[in-house]
């Protein structure tokens, strides 16, 4: 993900933007002009790189989404034919496609306000705490991102299991009831849920801390000094120094939290292996993937669908942040 | 500037969203290289593997051949994933019911010369798509009832369905399941539809028509939900993997599971997948699931597997020569002795003589199969059918979760 960052500091440096002569009033530049070869031959490797993993991809995803492609085709050298729209209108006409798409919307809320809150407390807390407490919050959050989420989820998975879970142990001994045995956690689509919320949120956290943590050391402290001498509390500091201070920052997180969270997959899809409802708990990510066979004309067509729901959805906060960079 | 920005945007979306890309190094030459040989599950015996590559490398000087064990899970995406890259496995283990789906997708290379007399017909028939054969026969299984006699004690083994039912309902405790019935566990739903009449799809013509919700499939499916609610504690989402956990720890009366589920059973207290030959596992016993009259079985399903070679492979002749050795009498003998019974009809004699394997030979005697159509396998790949299983299993109303899920599986085999 560190392509969009980096992006954003590239950007005005991009040569061409800047032309170097001084006469260019004519739109076109006198032959003698070099064609400036050292920006360029120091971008090129980052351009190639784009091309082959991201232009030359989402060009095919593109064009497959106009197709009828199948397995077949590409086994048997076939060319696919081109369908027009049909895989589109077979998606949105689909009768569960709504559903897994609010679905997927809802999750994206609720897991980035859960994590960007709670990150930001978190990073907050590690600025109080002495240098030994911090280091070992530093290592449990390392810890958490460091593992991977397929294993993640399947130990989670085995804390929430309906007939040798830690969860429904735990519920019973501390209730001395047996009301939890064999309750399934997974089988209702809400309770499943807020299961994947809570492997998702206990994994993307760190990130989030960590970020904030280094912006937070960003903000100067004779600011807080001087407000805090004018008066402001805690609260009016957070909001009107550090907040401001930390924009950037925060809105890279959320932008790049966002697209995570609309397009998790790996923590839905293992926790439907071990439990739950398919069809009640699936987000676009899974929705797409377990589709037909090789039925790659409608998956692409749902792709194409989520790049540019997810640009829509951050047009708003890279251009708030563009224009900040830009004053 | 901001446009720049959106594009790297759409750049940063478009690369989380553009998957994947494998590579691998490729070894193909004429004297020596690599094979690779997919088997599902763990049910292969270790000895026959160690068989298949021991044959192999000694008839193919310079070549290496190796084994790789996949999950049933898998076969659908992973196989399709892997079957069309450059980086394909030569041979590969398939489902019965999933053959024919993949020779349509042009994945699997039709098996020239290859005579298919002396193996089972229903094999045969499954592995045979548009005239031609695309794989060989592997081996055939059927699921039987595992029980403890410590557990079962001075109760009467059932001899009809209906008895079946009712001793895992009375007994039935908060710690005990009279039958194990996870909601997932769709190849043991099927026995109930079956017994009682009712079908998963017949061919009408050019039309398929499901019959969960027929007659016969609604009694079937209100005796299941029976069981699920009142003679199992297996959770109602689950599915069927590692039955010997709860067998072993003593909460189950019948498990009805594939006959080699014994080895997982009986596997040492100390192995990696711990049985418990020692406690429940020491007095292990096995019928065929009983039918609607006394003295009949049920009809269960005849589950499988096929070996096929990948059409992408880099060296089909050297898999086909692997293939071959599966297929022969002293691979399937060693099959036939983990108590899989073997693709190749004259290795069935190397079946043990045990309780275990005569439940099985009795019960496959009366089986079915899933319809062959090679739009079959989507219908599994969607999981349709354990969804409405689930829904079952929670006490759902059974005629309108069948009548739904037999739109569900015409919509599929009719598109």
């Amino acid at each position: 993900m560190s392509a969009t960052l980096t992006e954003h500091d590239a950007a005005p440096r991009t040569p061409g933007t800047r032309p170097p002569g001084p006469d260019t009033r004519s739109g076109r530049a006198p032959k003698k002009k070099k064609f400036p070869f050292a920006p360029w031959m120091l971008l090129a490797p980052s351009i190639i790189l784009l091309f082959v993993m991201v232009v030359y991809p989402t060009i095919v995803m593109f064009i497959t989404s106009f197709t009828d492609l199948e397995i077949k085709n590409k086994m048997l050298d076939t060319p696919a034919n081109f369908v027009g729209f049909d895989n589109y209108v077979e998606v949105f006409t689909m009768s569960d496609f709504p559903a897994v798409l609010a679905r997927s919307l809802g999750l994206m809320v609720v897991l980035t306000v859960l994590i960007v809150v709670g990150g930001m407390l978190i990073a907050l807390l590690m600025l109080r705490l002495s240098k030994g407490w911090r280091l070992l919050v530093s290592i449990g959050l390392l810890l958490a991102w460091a593992m991977p989420p397929l294993s993640a989820t399947v130990v989670w998975g085995w804390i929430f299991d309906t007939d040798y879970g830690l969860v429904n142990w735990v519920l019973n001994t501390l209730t001395g009831t047996q009301d939890f045995r064999g309750h399934g956690w997974l089988a209702n689509p809400w309770s499943f849920m807020m299961v994947l919320v809570i492997i998702v949120v206990w994994q993307g956290i760190p990130f989030a801390v960590f970020t904030f943590y280094a912006g937070l050391g960003q903000v100067p402290d004779e600011v807080l000094e001087a407000s805090q001498l004018d008066g402001a509390n805690a609260v009016q500091r957070f909001r009107l120094i550090v907040l401001p201070y930390m924009r950037n920052v925060l809105t890279a997180v959320i932008v790049l939290e966002t697209i995570w969270n609309l397009r998790i997959f790996t923590q839905v899809y293992a926790l439907q292996q071990q439990g739950g409802l398919v069809s009640e708990t699936n987000v676009l990510g899974t929705y797409l993937f377990r589709q037909g066979l090789g039925e790659f004309g409608v998956t692409a067509a749902i792709g194409v669908f989520m790049v540019l729901l997810l640009m829509g959805i951050s047009y708003y906060n890279v251009r708030s942040s563009l224009k900040e960079e830009e004053a | 500037m901001r446009k720049l920005g959106i594009v790297a945007l759409g750049a940063a979306a478009a690369l989380t969203l553009a998957g994947c890309s494998t590579g691998g190094t490729e070894s193909a030459s004429s004297d020596g290289g690599d094979i690779t040989v997919w088997v599902v599950g763990s049910d292969t015996p270790e000895d026959a593997r160690a068989y298949l590559k021991d044959t192999f490398e000694s008839e193919n000087e310079g070549w290496k051949l190796t084994v790789e064990e996949k999950t049933w899970a898998d076969v659908s995406d992973t196989y399709a994933a892997a079957l069309q890259s450059n980086d394909s496995p030569d041979v590969v283990e398939v489902g019965n019911t999933q053959t024919a789906s993949f020779a349509d997708q042009g994945l699997f290379l039709p098996l020239e010369d290859f005579s298919t007399d002396d193996y089972l017909p229903g094999l045969v028939q499954s592995a045979t798509y548009d005239g031609d054969l695309y794989a060989a026969p592997y081996y055939a299984g059927g699921r039987i009832v595992f029980y403890s006699q410590q557990i079962l004690g001075d109760t009467a083994v059932p001899t009809t369905l209906d008895e079946y039912v009712a001793t895992g309902k009375a007994r039935k405790t908060d710690t005990l399941s009279g039958i194990w019935a996870p909601g997932r566990d769709w190849y043991n739903a099927l026995p109930y539809v079956w017994s009682h009449g009712g079908f998963i799809a017949e061919q009408d013509g050019d039309t398929w028509k499901a019959g969960f919700s027929s007659d016969g499939g609604v009694e079937g499916l209100t005796q299941l939900q029976d069981v699920y609610v009142n003679a199992s504690n297996a959770a109602k989402d689950g599915d069927e993997t590692d039955p010997q956990v709860p067998f072993c720890a003593g909460e189950d009366l019948f498990l009805s599971a594939p006959a080699w589920v014994q080895w997982s059973i009986t596997a040492p207290a100390d192995a990696e997948a711990p049985g418990c030959p020692d406690t429940f596992g020491s007095d292990l016993h096995a019928f065929a699931l009983p039918g609607l009259e006394a003295g009949e079985t049920a009809p269960i399903f005849a589950g499988g597997s096929n070996i096929a070679v990948a059409t992408k492979s880099a060296n089909p002749e050297q898999a086909r020569a692997a293939l071959d050795i599966m297929a022969s009498a002293g691979y399937q003998d060693l099959l036939a002795a983990g108590g899989l019974t073997p693709g190749l009809t004259a290795s069935a004699a190397n079946l043990p003589d045990t309780e275990i394997a005569k439940a099985q030979a009795v019960a496959l005697e009366n089986s079915q199969v899933t319809p062959t159509t090679p739009k079959w396998a989507e219908v599994e790949a969607a999981q349709i059918i354990q969804e409405a299983l689930v829904k079952i299993a929670q006490g759902g109303d059974v005629k309108a979760i069948a009548t739904d899920l037999d739109k569900q599986i015409e919509d599929i085999l009719n598109s």
